[in-house]
């Protein structure tokens, strides 16, 4: 491995890939060249004079094209099942045709399901019957990985972080701060399910380590803050930037999370129902309006009129309260499973192959992630 | 209008602002019978062909100087990168073109100045694409302000930007050598273009930004304006802000919302009520008494092709030309004075390490 080694990244213009990339300029660490999907994913990143290129991820040809030379490569992309799949196998194929030695590839710690079974560890089984999509493609795309780094063309090396949170993280840091400016977060059993936290510099701390320790090659492992998380931590941080009290932020038991569900489907099929009957109304001709007006009793179109005026494109607030539901936020079942985790997973081998130890304690992470939110929700400052 | 007082008009740049912006207000004003594109200029065949399945009668060029031997013209439209802008709008002028040019007018104030000295030495009209002053939301401001309606301005907070979603088709605007900076020479220019529309000069500015090498992302620029009113405004191509521009005067506030042009909202400090107001245009004046209020105002892309509907009439000497080089130029020298006294963003989610790596970068 050179000095200075050059490096690929594709999704480099995402959450985790331009910090990468950030972090990596800002250490003068490495020959960067960012490959993104087109021209205007490069806003971001052009902050840097940096040796840009573009292609897309799952393009085999295009990838490998601008990764001769490339001595490491990191695959930071995001999607659906498709692109995941495609990209990474697209990612190694191009790795090995360029030369490429080693592959970092960013999977997540859903791989062991949100709520993993206690004694999971980096070596577990993956639990590939999930209800969620991504959930199941991590799955499948590292095993993908496993048959393909068979034929010992280029090492691969897989890292598992969980929730991920920081400047710019759309799921864990901007969505729950924008949820609760709007009254739509929620807490399951007061936010005290385990939060598998990494802020997002011990990540890429964690896949720079990944791609220079030698001994790394071929293995997967966790990564984490390593330190025990709630979340009910973790969205006081949040609040306390938007200026939101946690206090006021509503619980919800998890032993009604099976009945919310239900009731939350059942309120929706009334949606459904409701906007069509709207929607027929709107399409009548106003002649057969005025027919039906002429021909039906008074005390029919009395007795219906009230009926017919209901028919409107309701929101689910509103159905709730109609029909007795407490108005509680939307509970999303991604969300709630998150919450509904009992169990820290470990760091151990991480520490041990890859020498990762998180630089970033848990609470200087929220105060990093605070002073971001202040900044990008244009809350309060000036220029000293 | 007569078939003589159609313009015989030059699109001279087809990128995604000539498709997404220009060719649909182009063909709005065909329609209307106020114009002809005869010609598309782009050195990029495929662009010009792209342009050309909509605006089908218009003449294909690779080369300026190529189409102005071959086109008389009565307007041209330059819609090329930025760092063209002069070159091509002096050399249209130069042939007593009127140009309207797309914002920003020019990277640098220099390059403004040539532009406004070969219009008039031409005798020509210089237009620039600031659009938004033909928003109604806008205007409207502009008019409560003016009427002083909620007392002189205090302070302002104008916060605009999102993840940068351009369909950009080159690497161009995100090189300073190519687009002369990043955010806020980009949508700045429209957020500049507002400030000093509303608000009149400025006598002090202070300006940060994060490019560390390349160009800036975000930035934030603290300004003091001539009428004693500061404020703060900021801009983001990375991530999305509440693209509000609020401004507190002594008796209230009025907001506009970026890009929404039929509504601003605004509200007394002494009531507990504010308004969600939706402009409407004014009902001509009818016997009786009572004042009303007529049609819906004009939509987005109808505001754009507003912009090219009062250069046509400037041309034809019925209006006034609404956003004159002279003007777009001020613009220019406010962006040029924040570029060249810029500082590093201030990033304390950066550690120590990385602020003076980021501070060597953005001072080599």
């Amino acid at each position: 491995m050179p000095d200075k080694p050059t490096v690929g990244i594709v999704g480099a213009s995402g959450f985790i890939g331009s910090r990468l990339v950030e972090w990596l300029a800002l250490r003068d660490l490495a020959h960067m060249r960012p490959i993104v999907r087109s021209f205007k994913s490069m806003a971001r990143l052009a902050r840097f004079d940096l040796d840009f290129r573009v292609a897309d991820a799952t393009d085999q040809a295009a990838l490998q094209t601008q990764l001769e030379g490339c001595d490491v490569l990191f695959h930071c992309v995001v999607g659906q099942r498709d692109t995941i799949l495609r990209s990474a196998e697209a990612a190694y194929r191009a790795a090995a045709g360029a030369g490429v030695r080693r592959l970092v590839y960013l999977s997540s710690g859903v791989v062991h399901g949100y709520n993993p079974a206690f004694g999971t560890n980096d070596d577990s089984k993956l639990v590939a019957r999930q209800s969620f999509k991504y959930n199941v493609s991590k799955v499948m795309a590292e095993r993908l990985l496993r048959r393909l780094r068979a034929d010992g063309a280029v090492e691969v090396v897989t890292l598992r972080p969980m929730i991920v949170f920081g400047p710019r993280s759309q799921y864990f840091t901007i969505q729950i701060a924008m949820d609760l400016l709007s009254g739509r977060a929620y807490l399951i059993d007061e936010g005290m399910g385990i939060c598998n936290t990494v802020y997002v510099d011990n990540l890429v701390d964690a896949m720079w380590q990944a791609a220079i320790v030698g001994k790394a090659g071929n293995q997967e492992f966790i990564i984490t803050d390593g330190a025990q998380v709630t979340w009910r931590d973790l969205y006081s941080a949040v609040a306390e930037a938007v200026g939101v009290d946690i206090a006021r932020v509503p619980s919800i038991e998890s032993a009604a999370l099976a009945r919310l569900y239900r009731e939350q489907r059942y309120a929706r099929l009334k949606i459904a129902g409701k906007r069509f009957a709207w929607a027929m109304r709107e399409s009548l001709p106003s002649s057969v309006i005025s027919t039906a007006r002429e021909i039906l009793p008074s005390r029919v179109t009395k007795a219906i009129k009230p009926w017919w005026a209901s028919f409107q494109a309701p929101g689910l607030e509103s159905i709730q309260t109609e029909s007795g539901m407490q108005p509680l936020p939307i509970i999303d079942r991604e969300i709630a499973s998150w919450q509904c985790c009992h169990y820290m997973l470990p760091i151990e081998k991480a520490r041990n192959v890859l020498g990762y130890e998180p630089q970033v304690t848990f609470s200087e992470g929220c105060r990093r992630t605070r002073d971001w939110i202040r900044f990008a929700f244009g809350i309060g400052g000036g220029i000293a | 209008m007569t078939r003589v007082d159609r313009l015989s008009t030059a699109l001279i740049g087809c990128g995604a602002v000539t498709q997404k912006l220009y060719v649909p207000a182009l063909i709005k004003l065909e329609r209307a019978g106020m114009i002809d594109t005869v010609a598309l200029v782009d050195p990029n065949p495929e662009s010009t062909a792209h342009v050309g399945m909509t605006l089908s009668t218009a003449r294909q060029y690779q080369d300026l100087q190529a189409m102005l031997a071959d086109r008389t013209l009565d307007l041209a439209i330059i819609a090329a990168p930025h760092r063209f802008h002069a070159d091509l709008t002096s050399a249209c002028l130069e042939r007593g073109i009127p140009v309207l040019c797309e914002k920003p007018m020019a990277p640098t104030v220099a390059e403004c100045d040539r532009m406004v000295k070969a219009a008039d030495e031409a005798g020509c009209l210089l237009a620039v694409g600031h659009f938004r002053r033909f928003f109604p939301s806008t205007k409207m401001v502009k008019d409560i302000l003016k009427a002083g309606l909620l007392g002189a301005v205090r302070s302002f907070r104008f916060l605009d930007g999102e993840a940068y979603n351009w369909p950009a088709q080159t690497a161009s605007p995100f090189k300073r050598a190519e687009a002369g900076g990043g955010v806020l020479i980009d949508i700045g220019a429209h957020t500049i273009d507002l400030l000093l529309w509303w608000l009149g000069d400025v006598a002090e500015v202070r300006y940060q930004d994060d490019a560390m090498g390349g160009v800036e992302a975000n930035c934030r620029m603290c300004v003091r304006m001539i009428s004693g009113a500061e404020g703060i405004v900021q801009l983001s191509r990375d991530c999305p802000l509440p693209n509000r521009y609020v401004i507190e005067c002594e008796k209230g506030w009025i907001a506009y919302m970026c890009d929404i042009v039929d509504r601003i909202e605004w509200g007394l400090y002494d009531s507990d009520y504010g308004l969600n107001a939706e402009i409407r245009i004014m009902a001509a004046p009818t016997q009786l008494t009572m004042r009303e209020l007529g049609p819906a105002v004009p939509r987005y892309m109808d505001c754009f092709a507003a912009q090219l509907r009062n250069v046509v009439a400037a041309i034809h000497g019925v209006e006034t030309l609404c956003v004159p080089g002279t003007e777009a130029r001020k613009c220019i020298a406010l962006i040029e004075k924040c570029y060249s006294n810029r500082t590093l963003l201030e990033m304390p989610w950066l550690d120590e390490t990385e602020i003076q790596r980021a501070q060597d970068l953005a001072n080599a």
